[in-house]
């Protein structure tokens, strides 16, 4: 008997939250929910698993109020065959941490787990650390980016499956218990059939609240035990109005072409804006640890630099990586161990750095390992963590965190409770450190840690990351283009001013581009830095999937089109003779 | 002949009027039938018109139908494309696609008579935002309000979501102005009544262009409404909730909205406020405040203790999210899901069954069926309609043309079910090419009637042919 338990979210739908116009706080009811996103690679990894072995019993677990319920029927229609539902006042406003913790504590209540499946991350927080958090707390390991499931093997209980992070595919063999986070949309999406459903509907789910826990003191749970609390809440929308560019197109076009400058319009550097408007000189001690990317440290770096004026950073890293970061660090402290991994060697030195100085904060990267470790941190030292931060404001010697909310539609200010703050950073979003005068002094610290991985690499292969659609600067083409001849130059202009291009729909409905192109709600969201529209009227369809775009210059004839007050230049004319030159 | 055609059509109505380039054409060979959605990420490709003309005017419009008789080539009237029946779809190489956008001018609006002229092409969003703006509402929103077209929705005998105070389009339009098959021009005076024999809007109205092409229209406009109540009322099931609102009509009056969602439509957007398994019924009504003071006591008064009240909140999610439907109609297709809506109506004492029994023959006989439900969301003294919400999961070696015999097994279950039980196969979508099918069991021997009236207008069957009736 294998027992494997799936963690499963019932989250607001994010295309449909809305926020108080006001206090730009959420209001959460009126999101309607759905099934956490992420959670279906989830199920559809037990499912295969499942199909797989049948010595498996699978049990679907839940935390969140009575609409949480219906992750549940969905979990039991796909497969899972028991239900229970973690549902308790006392569990009101829990952060990550807290909300891990729950969830481990609920797993060891139901009995003794094998694997435990999470979703990568939840589409309302974006945080993707409660998987690491839940490993920790039970103390398993845990295997983020699984892209495939291979075997299981019922009298050994390993399984071996293809995981990929960070441009490296593995196929490993993981030993039990372990916590299995599969990648988001790699697995077949389910869909269960209306029969599976009202099977569903009549089981029973299994009820569980905190006084059943072995920490059944309501105190360890909720918003009063989190370790990061909300400082504000605002909608990441900015409102655009059209400056509009009635000399010398052409040089401004170019410029727009040229320029790596992305403050306009840029819907997070906006609302950041609003939450607060202190920037005082932050004189804290702060830390950023390398991954062995030395452009992802120099961006952690520059974040610290170019938000707060952090006046020293220092930079925490394996010994054998500490040249590459003297030159964009004040100080640079690194570790070395014998016979460790050179993850659990900077588990412990970073935990050794943090116990020794109490800094004021540590920055990680927000990607896979960043999240790993970090997570494994806080649970460690009891520590607040904010994921994905975009933004940081340096407040009565408090480091307040900014980050995106609801696929990014809210941004929320989090501070948190203790010292230090541990926050991850999201990437391409700040600049580069400042090169110092002088190198950063290395200090070297011995460290003891242990190998404490446990897992076999079966084989190992180096992939090319999934070239991007759509690339830094889009080229929107609208129904004003309707002639082959005129589209096909329009693409070649796009191709030689290095941009990538879109549609709207009515080009795709004329058959000059395929489906993959269009743009808006039934196309793709485009994240750029910049995104040109030619002869697009502006319809709300349209502009759903240009919302994340820093820079939107319109090119149109009709000086009403609706286009003008969605964007941020624009241009009135015929595009052919404005792009003539 | 064909060229001979475009360059009589080119020389009535000016080189620019008439579209024969592939992309053009293209473009309105279709509409937003549902099958066609998937399909097309099949392979399927649609069947090209000969041209397209765009008129600016009557009697330019008036021009193209009579050139087009004279050749004897078959006409399709293009509206908003948002139709869902295949009514605008071209099945044949040698139609003409008359597209009326250019037919977008809006006329002046009575205070007074509280009414307003719009020409065929005019957008409904377009003319709702213009009434707006001068303090009125034209009580009419279909949830594809970006995408409609006033004569389009005329053709297809529409409905908007605020119908029960404000009625169907049948209800709002007072006259028009219309082009018959040979190319001559009909007016309809826009007044209150008339007993001057039968009622000639009404060939335009659900005629889907089969004798005639709505070329102008004047419809109510009423002042904003002064206030505005809202509840939602938690029922067990959909049976108990049907009885509600039954009971709440029956009083005589007109809640501007009076829905019933069934327990699969309520999980997503209303699970926070009621228990697994139950139904909501939704009321908004408006107008002067105390004609909304009365119709919320009567309201009160009937509901009673027959269900629970869940205050206004899931209204106004309703309010806010009722046409997000229309953003993710096209979205199904792409992920290999048939997604459709099937309304029809029915009496109060049989809609009930209508509604069980489909839900029950869809689920035993369609396994591919991932999601089925159904709401009421148009009631009168006499019954309602059911709105009913399907996807389904074809397999992957299925086929285009399995994947259609599939959708049809579908929509066939749901026909028979309705007229099996005493109800009406179409509530407001119209029938188009797609629904043709079942005008018979639904009219008996009225559709000998309507084919009469399709012979003496357009002898020739040259009027969206296979819209309505079958062409044979
Ligand atoms: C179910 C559904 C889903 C949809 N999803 C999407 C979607 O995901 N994405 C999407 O884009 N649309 C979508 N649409 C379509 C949407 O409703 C609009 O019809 C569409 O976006 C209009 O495209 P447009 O602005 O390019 O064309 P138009 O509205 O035709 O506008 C063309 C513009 O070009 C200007 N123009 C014309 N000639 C010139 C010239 N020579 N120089 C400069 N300007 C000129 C005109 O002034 C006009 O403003 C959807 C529709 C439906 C029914
Ligand atoms: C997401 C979505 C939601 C919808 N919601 C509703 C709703 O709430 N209520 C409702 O009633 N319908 C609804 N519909 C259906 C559709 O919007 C209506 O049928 C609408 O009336 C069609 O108008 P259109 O201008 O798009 O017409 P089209 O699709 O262009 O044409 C519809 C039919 O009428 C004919 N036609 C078009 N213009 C004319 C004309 N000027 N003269 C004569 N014949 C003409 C066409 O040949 C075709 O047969 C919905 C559709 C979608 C896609």
């Amino acid at each position: 008997m294998i027992n494997v338990y799936i963690c499963v979210k019932q989250v607001p739908d994010s295309k449909t939250i809305e926020t108080d116009p006001l206090t730009g706080s959420l209001i959460r009811e009126s999101a309607g929910s759905v099934p956490n996103p992420a959670d279906n690679d989830a199920i559809s990894l037990l499912s295969q698993m499942q199909n797989n072995c049948p010595e498996i019993i699978s049990a679907a677990i839940t935390m969140g109020p009575k609409q949480a319920r219906a992750s549940l029927r969905e979990a039991l229609a796909l497969g899972a065959m028991s239900a229970y539902h973690l549902d308790d006042p006392a569990l009101g406003g829990s952060d990550s941490y807290i909300t891990a913790y729950a969830l481990s504590q609920t797993i060891m209540h139901i009995g003794k787990a094998d694997y435990v499946i999470c979703g990568e991350k939840s589409s309302d927080s974006d945080t993707g650390q409660v998987p690491g958090a839940i490993a920790e707390f039970l103390g398993f390991s845990c295997y983020y980016g699984i892209i495939e499931f291979i075997e299981i093997d019922a009298k050994s209980k390993s399984m071996i499956a293809v995981r990929e992070n960070e441009g490296i595919r593995q196929t490993i063999q993981i030993s039990s218990p372990a916590v299995l986070v599969p990648k988001s949309g790699a697995f077949p999406k389910l869909y269960s059939s209306m029969r599976e459903k009202n099977a569903a509907r009549k089981k029973d789910i299994i009820k569980i609240s905190v006084s059943d826990l072995a920490d059944s003191n309501p105190d360890s749970y909720g918003y009063n035990a989190s370790l990061t609390k909300i400082h504000a809440m605002v909608a990441a929308a900015p409102k655009r109005s059209a400056k509009i560019i009635d000399s010398e197109y052409t040089d401004f076009i170019r410029e727009l072409l040229c320029s790596e400058n992305d403050e306009s319009g840029n819907a997070i550097a906006l609302s950041k804006a609003k939450c607060t408007d202190s920037k005082d000189l932050a004189d804290g001690v702060f830390a950023a640890v390398h991954l062995g990317d030395t452009h992802i440290t120099s961006e952690l770096i520059g974040a610290l630099q170019s938000e707060i004026n952090a006046s020293k950073v220092t930079v925490l890293c394996n010994e054998h990586y500490a040249n590459d970061v003297k030159l964009i660090a004040n100080e640079v402290i690194a570790f070395s161990s014998a016979g460790s991994s050179a993850d659990d060697l900077l588990l412990e030195g970073v935990i050794d750095y943090i116990e020794e100085i109490s800094p004021d904060a540590v920055l990680f990267p927000a990607n896979v390992r960043g999240r790993w470790l970090s997570s494994k941190i806080a649970v460690r030292l009891k520590l607040g963590l904010t994921a994905s931060c975009t933004g940081f404001i340096w407040e009565d010697n408090k480091l307040i965190q900014i980050r995106p909310a609801f696929e990014d539609r809210l941004m929320t200010a989090i501070y948190s409770t203790k010292k230090p703050a541990l926050a991850t950073v999201r990437e391409e979003m700040f600049p580069e450190a400042k090169k110092a005068d002088t190198e950063g002094k290395i200090i070297k610290k011995q460290v003891l840690a242990k190998y404490s991985e446990k897992y076999k690499i079966i084989s190992e292969e180096a992939v090319k990351p999934a070239e991007k659609q759509f690339s830094d600067k889009v080229l929107v083409i609208g129904n004003a283009v309707s002639s082959k001849t005129d589209f096909d130059k329009l693409v070649k202009w796009a191709e030689d001013n290095e941009m990538t291009w879109g549609v709207t729909r009515p080009l795709i409905q004329g058959g000059l581009a395929p489906f993959e192109k269009q743009i808006g709600v039934s196309g793709t969201a485009v994240k750029a830095k910049l995104a040109i529209l030619l002869g697009v009227s502006g319809s709300r369809k349209t502009m759903a999937g240009l919302r994340l775009v820093n820079t939107l210059l319109a090119i149109n004839e009709d000086p009403d089109a609706e286009v003008f007050s969605q964007v941020d230049y624009g241009i009135i004319g015929d595009y052919k003779q404005i792009l003539k030159g | 002949m064909e060229s001979n055609l475009i360059s009589r059509l080119k020389s009535a109505l000016g080189e620019d009027r008439v579209l024969t380039e592939q992309e053009q054409r293209t473009k309105r060979a279709t509409d937003l039938l549902a099958i066609r959605l998937l399909q097309r990420h099949m392979g399927w490709k649609p069947t090209l018109p000969l041209c397209v003309v765009e008129p600016e005017n009557t009697e330019e419009l008036a021009r193209a139908v009579a050139i087009c008789r004279e050749n004897k080539v078959p006409i399709i009237p293009y509206g908003g494309g948002s139709g869902v029946l295949g009514g605008a779809e071209c099945r044949d190489t040698n139609a003409v696609v008359i597209d009326v956008k250019r037919l977008n001018k809006i006329g002046e609006l009575s205070d007074e008579d509280l009414c307003i002229t719009a020409e065929a092409g005019v957008m409904i969003k377009d003319l709702e935002a213009y009434v707006n703006e001068k303090g009125y509402i034209l009580g009419h929103y279909p949830q594809s309000m970006d995408l409609a077209q006033m004569g389009g929705l005329v053709a297809t005998r529409s409905i908007g979501q605020f119908s029960t105070q404000y009625g169907g389009i049948e209800d709002l339009l007072l006259g028009m102005e219309g082009v018959l098959p040979n190319g001559e021009v009909v007016e309809i005076k826009a007044n209150p009544r008339k007993s001057a024999g039968p009622d000639l809007r009404h060939i335009f109205l659900g005629g889907e262009g089969f004798v005639g092409i709505v070329a102008r229209v004047t419809v109510k406009v009423f002042p904003k409404p002064e206030a505005t109540w809202k509840q939602a009322y938690r029922v067990e099931g959909t049976r108990e909730g049907l009885e509600v609102i039954r009971k709440v009509m029956r009083e005589g009056i007109k809640p501007a909205v009076v829905r019933l969602h069934d327990w699969l439509e309520c999980e997503k957007p209303y699970g926070a406020f009621m228990e697994e398994d139950e139904s909501l019924i939704l009321f908004l009504c408006e107008g002067a405040k105390e004609k909304v003071r009365a119709e919320q006591e009567i309201i009160e008064r009937v509901v009673g203790t027959d269900a629970i009240s869940a205050g206004e909140k899931p209204v106004d999610i309703w309010l806010a999210h009722r046409n997000d439907a229309a953003d993710e109609y096209e979205e199904y297709g792409k992920q290999g899901l048939l997604v459709d809506t099937i309304e029809i109506s029915g009496n109060w004492s049989d809609i009930g069954n209508i509604y069980e029994n489909t839900i029950d023959r869809v689920y035993d006989e369609v396994h591919e069926v991932l999601f089925l439900s159904g709401h009421s969301s148009h009631s009168y003294l006499n019954g309602t309609n059911i709105y009913f919400q399907i996807g389904a999961m074809p397999s992957p070696d299925m086929s285009s043309d399995d994947v259609e015999k599939l959708h049809r097994r579908i929509w066939d279950i749901i026909e028979e079910e309705t007229v099996k039980n005493g109800g009406a196969i179409a509530h407001h979508h119209g029938i188009g090419k797609h629904r043709a099918k079942y005008m018979e069991s639904e009219l008996g021997s009225g559709l000998k009637m309507l084919k009469t009236i399709k012979k003496a207008f357009d002898p020739d069957f040259l009027m969206n042919p296979g819209t309505l009736i079958n062409c044979d």
